[in-house]
């Protein structure tokens, strides 16, 4: 079964990244879709169904925690496997987002190695 | 700024310039960054929290197309570099002013950062204006000169 990962980040650098990272992944059917903010992404969420999501937290229009309350409100984060990329090195907010039911939070900058670490453990418990 | 605040700014950067674009950054002196350059991106952005600060840097144009093609694993002469040189020294200033905040004010700390918005120097005597005024951390990365500071 084919998946469906949604890069949210207003950085057209970030978002080609990440991309990019994840076509380095050995597998058939990843289909990848972009937005610049989380206002955008929610348009995204509505129409597809994702599966994976990579979200930074600082955007104009919505940003990241915001789209993640709307997101827990709507109870819509169970099935869906966040993952929070951002320069943000607060505990605090850390703490905070994770106790939304965000999978983890990886802060830039990032490494492809580190990226392919966790997309990999992502796909292994996927496939568990 | 104050030494900490200087020595701070000084290793995020080296850090920073290694992880995301794999540059090396080493200290200089303000009169050694000698100019062979005219075109820059000065950027900015505003981090409010326990404590407001303005972040500002600026680099020579050539130096963030390397940094975007390094980061995307593309040439400097390809389109895309140069279209998203910009956009790379903006997401450069989000990222290093992020964790100086950390750096000084702790991992409790909460900061909501601006979104940073940067604009294009095509008079070498602006760097000058600028580095004069503000008395930055003057860095050379790859040859390059790049001045960052807080105010």
């Amino acid at each position: 079964m084919g998946l469906k990962i949604l890069i949210v980040d207003d950085s057209a650098t970030i978002r080609s990244y990440i991309q990019k990272n994840i076509e380095m992944v050995d597998m058939q059917e990843i289909q990848c879709f972009q937005a610049k903010n989380g206002k955008l992404a929610y348009e995204v969420l509505s129409q597809e169904k994702i599966d994976i999501l990579f979200l930074d937290i600082n955007m104009p229009e919505m940003n990241g925690v915001e789209l993640v309350d709307k997101l827990h409100k709507e109870n819509r984060i169970e099935n869906l496997a966040i993952f929070i990329i951002s320069s943000d090195g607060s505990e605090t907010r850390k703490k905070e987002i994770l106790a939304k039911g965000v999978r983890q939070f990886v802060r830039k900058p990032f490494t492809p190695e580190m990226f392919s670490r966790i997309f990999a453990e992502l796909l292994e418990r996927r496939a568990a | 700024m104050n030494k900490r605040e200087r020595d701070t700014l000084k290793s995020v950067v080296n850090s920073v310039m290694r992880d995301f674009a794999f540059l090396f950054s080493e200290p200089a002196l303000p009169s050694l960054a000698i100019l062979n350059e005219s075109d820059f991106f000065q950027a900015s952005i505003r981090a409010e929290g326990p404590v407001n600060i303005e972040f500002h840097l600026c680099l020579a144009t050539s130096l963030s197309e390397e940094i975007a093609g390094n980061v995307l694993g593309i040439s400097t002469k390809d389109a895309n570099t140069q279209e998203l040189s910009e956009d790379c020294t903006k997401e450069l200033l989000n990222i290093i002013s992020s964790h100086v905040v950390t750096r000084l004010n702790g991992e409790e700390a909460v900061f909501q950062l601006s979104i940073p918005h940067a604009q294009k120097i095509t008079k070498s005597i602006e760097w000058n204006i600028l580095m004069y005024r503000h008395r930055p951390v003057t860095l050379m990365v790859e040859g390059r000169p790049f001045m960052i500071w807080m105010d």
